[in-house]
């Protein structure tokens, strides 16, 4: 028995897993067509995994939307200082001073209001919130990479001149992931009912 | 209420006749997959698009050999007889004929 059963029937059942409540009845009907099958396993559960990924898509644009905006927008509020600076409304000193001290320091926790709310909001997704949300990193990490290195103090238990660009871009990374989790992980929890005795959770009302 | 005043894609149509070729016999999607050449990903977009516009219906079937689970069947509605006689006769789809043979 070769593994290419195993892994179409992996994909079926994960096909069927994902489908929305909506299409529930579609779903099965693909799978025990494929369980019919003496053939081409592989072709069918794909496509069906393709279909499910499909309602699935169209069911999540709204947080997908969302996701995309926010991420825009923390990409954005660390390019707020420039802009600061190109219109004069703050020094050219004080913009130094923030570049030294603080910057980077924004640019990483830029993301938390966000991952809280959307962990908060849309606690069945943390998976693709997280990845996504780490694409980011990336740009932070390459931030943190072209950026000059400047002299500052905010580092300086760890060398005396030490700044945080001086870092590499894995540990921006990986800040990056955890300012992600942590901020999902808050925003979930915040969902809880505080009274103990209150009974269950929460069912989220996240999917389709 | 479903409706049918959206155009059918071509390969919507390809179906529909394929459906209207099996008369009022309930056909599985395997088998609606051979005969229109459709993929699983292709093909049940465009059931659930047309059932849900009321050109196809859908039960469970029994299977034949005991000890299987029931089987989703489709077969064409008078809405969907309509709608493709409809879309026959619109000169765009003069080739819906041979591209089912």
């Amino acid at each position: 028995m070769t593994r290419l059963p195993a892994i179409s029937q992996w994909v079926m059942r994960a096909a069927v897993r994902q489908a929305p409540p909506a299409r529930h009845e579609w779903a099965l009907a693909m799978q025990r067509e494929f369980d019919t099958l003496e053939d081409g396993h592989v072709a069918w559960a794909v496509g069906c995994l393709a279909t499910v990924a499909g309602w699935r898509l169209r069911g999540e644009a709204l947080y997908l939307l969302l996701l995309v905006s926010a991420l825009l927008l923390v990409e954005a509020v660390p390019r707020l200082e420039f802009d600061l600076l190109w219109y004069r409304l703050i020094s050219r000193s004080a913009f130094i001073a923030f570049e030294r001290d603080y910057a980077a320091l924004l640019g990483i926790l830029t993301p938390l209001p966000v991952a809280f709310l959307l962990g908060r909001y849309w606690p069945r997704r943390p998976v693709v919130t997280i990845l996504l949300g780490c694409l980011l990193a990336q740009h932070v990490g390459g931030t943190l990479l072209a950026m000059r290195a400047v002299g500052g103090s905010f580092l300086s238990w760890w060398a005396p001149d030490a700044t945080l660009y001086m870092l590499p871009p894995l540990v921006a990374l990986a800040a990056s992931l955890c300012v992600w989790c942590a901020g999902i992980s808050l925003g979930a929890w915040s969902r809880l009912p505080l009274a103990t005795g209150g009974g269950h959770s929460s069912t989220g009302t996240g999917r389709e | 209420m479903p409706t049918i005043s959206r155009r059918l894609s071509r390969q919507s149509l390809i179906l529909l006749d394929a459906l209207a070729e099996g008369a009022s016999r309930w056909q599985y999607g395997l088998e609606l997959a051979r005969t229109t050449g459709l993929k699983s990903g292709t093909l049940y977009p465009i059931l659930v698009r047309l059932a849900e516009r009321g050109l196809l219906e859908s039960c469970w079937l029994e299977p034949e050999r005991p000890g299987r689970p029931p089987r989703h069947a489709y077969r064409i509605t008078a809405a969907g007889r309509g709608a493709l006689s409809a879309a026959s006769q619109r000169p765009s789809s003069l080739v819906l004929k041979g591209a089912v043979q």
